[in-house]
């Protein structure tokens, strides 16, 4: 109850929740943060590299413009609105879903836990980014759409993982005591199943947000994300790679953005599973 | 000897084995309790008598045989919610009988809320009340189980047993986990709640040195059998089978080493 906070066992998590703190502020606040429209295009200033002066108008470019003479830092901003929001939605989607089947599948046992083991085993057999595609070219892009394709290739994880936690709780002598006594199943797994998961839920959420980003990352690279004038990250990879030889801005600095995004959501997950270690 | 209240006959769990024959665990056991009475079982590891307290407490089904509670069958049958409140179980380790992720009080609630219909307020009196009857301080309610120590944790384990104001309580090795100078003082603290309260106790234990002292009847279990059964006293003082006589000789004998002193 009463354990101190230690910057030096916790340096992980400090440094994790400050960086995620301010990359989510910066991006979901990007109109107040972004310098520019991220959609106005400017003839006079295609592919100005980073920290020179706009022609058009007075304002220094930090990271440079694109081929259409839009400011690239603004379409970040923007593009990691629009990738973080549908990772968040997605590791959501697929953690509920997952998570209740896992939690059934294990608590349950027999047939149900087969037949739902059996769907994962395939769907695991199918690669992620394949099974996306394929998705995509049946559902159609779009927001939506991309968020219930990425929550069917993230569930399978959830599911796998709480089951297995489930399949030794259910054996613990509380589970038991309180069968015994008579408390529905329903309540058996709200009230002693779930909340001993929770931390190992969290821990995977984080797992697979930083999976999400690359793979919707991924899928706008190849054109099956969302709107092409809508900006995201892997778009803007996607966009910027036919420049790369005279524009090296356009492609690296997203690219680099969603590693660092992903080092950082690593590092808080690598925390997370520390501390429920202890 | 009063009519007897719970009474157990021909009780008989196989377990189906893929490779051998099926294992039986508990064969033909039989037996009654009255009210307010406290029977003992004995055996050593494996002798089925934690089988034969699950099939009463309803979380094993057995194979065979019937377990009638005030002449209501009740083995093979779906137990109502009234005789599930009426069998309670005390687990042999107190600390995972607790679920680690409530409050003393939530643990509490449970049964409360589960078997009667009180309101808020005589939940929050209901459990004072509880905590007390085990001797606990009134401010444990906010802890979480990993903040006490065994013995606490079995008092609350027992604390939950009463919440069901049950009239049968199954103590599976209550006290096998716990400190020697914790163990007897749980067992007085179930001797006093009988007086108090006039529950039964099935009392399992592993030796026939903690059976002693609280119970009044005794059932010698070994290799799912019934080798012997009697009045506590009678068997401690003519064990007639073998076996029996070897639990006794078991028993660790305190021999208090003599010094000389110049």
């Amino acid at each position: 109850m009463n354990k101190r906070f230690s910057i030096q066992g916790n340096w992980k998590g400090i440094i994790s929740i400050t960086l995620l703190g301010f990359i989510f502020i910066v991006t979901i606040f990007a109109p107040f943060f972004s310098p520019f429209d991220p959609y106005k295009q400017s003839l006079q200033d295609i592919l100005i590299p980073p920290l020179s002066q706009f022609s058009s108008h007075s304002g220094i470019s930090l990271l440079g413009t694109d081929q259409l003479g839009r400011d690239v830092l603004s379409r970040l901003l923007y593009g990691g609105r629009m990738s973080l929001w549908m990772s968040v939605m997605s590791v959501v989607f697929a953690g509920v879903v997952g998570s209740c089947i896992g939690i059934i599948s294990g608590y349950y046992g027999g047939k149900i836990d087969a037949l739902m083991m059996r769907l994962a085993d395939i769907q695991m057999s199918i690669p992620s980014m394949l099974l996306a595609i394929v998705m995509v070219a049946v559902l159609g892009s779009g927001l939506v759409n991309i968020v219930i394709v990425l929550s069917i290739t993230g569930w399978v994880t959830f599911a796998r993982v709480v089951r297995s936690q489930v399949l030794s709780l259910k054996e613990l002598e509380y589970v038991e005591a309180a069968k015994a006594m008579g408390v529905s199943n329903f309540a058996v797994m709200r009230r002693h199943i779930l909340p001993n998961t929770v931390f190992t839920i969290v821990t995977q959420a984080a797992l697979q947000m930083s999976r999400m980003i690359l793979l919707a990352a991924s899928l706008s690279f190849l054109g099956l994300g969302v709107d092409v004038s809508t900006p995201t990250w892997g778009g803007m990879i996607n966009d910027g790679k036919n420049y790369i030889s005279s524009a090296w801005w356009l492609s690296t600095i997203p690219g680099i953005i969603i590693a660092f995004v992903i080092l950082t959501i690593n590092l808080f997950s690598d925390w997370l599973r520390d501390k429920a270690e202890v | 000897m009063s009519q007897p209240f719970l009474e157990v006959k021909n009780l008989r769990k196989v377990y189906k084995t893929k490779s051998k024959a099926d294992f039986v665990a508990v064969k033909d056991v039989s037996f009654s309790l009255s009210k307010g009475e406290t029977l003992g079982i004995v055996g050593e590891s494996g002798s089925g008598k934690t089988t034969v307290a699950k099939m009463i407490a309803g979380m094993t089904p057995a194979t065979s045989g019937e377990i009638y509670l005030k002449e209501e069958q009740i083995s093979g049958v779906k137990r109502k919610q009234d005789i599930k409140r009426n069998i309670q179980y005390i687990f042999q380790d107190p600390v995972s009988s607790l679920n680690p992720r409530m409050k003393i009080k939530d643990i509490l609630a449970e049964p409360l809320k589960l078997y009667f219909k009180l309101s808020k307020v005589e939940i929050d009196t209901k459990i004072d009340e509880l905590l007390s009857d085990v001797g606990l301080p009134n401010h444990y309610k906010q802890y979480y189980p990993k903040e006490l120590s065994g013995g606490q944790c079995q008092r609350v384990g027992i604390a939950r047993a009463l919440a069901a104001n049950p009239s049968i309580i199954v103590c599976d090795e209550p006290t096998s986990a716990l400190d020697m100078t914790i163990q007897s003082q749980i067992l007085d603290l179930l001797k006093e709640l009988q007086q108090t309260k006039g529950f039964s106790y099935i009392f399992i234990a592993h030796g026939l040195e903690v059976i002693y002292s609280i119970s009044n009847r005794v059932l010698v279990m070994r290799q799912g059998e019934v080798v012997e059964s009697g009045d506590t006293e009678s068997i401690f003082k003519h064990p007639e089978n073998p076996y029996t006589q070897a639990l006794i000789h078991a028993i660790p004998k305190i021999e208090v080493p003599f010094f000389e002193i110049n």
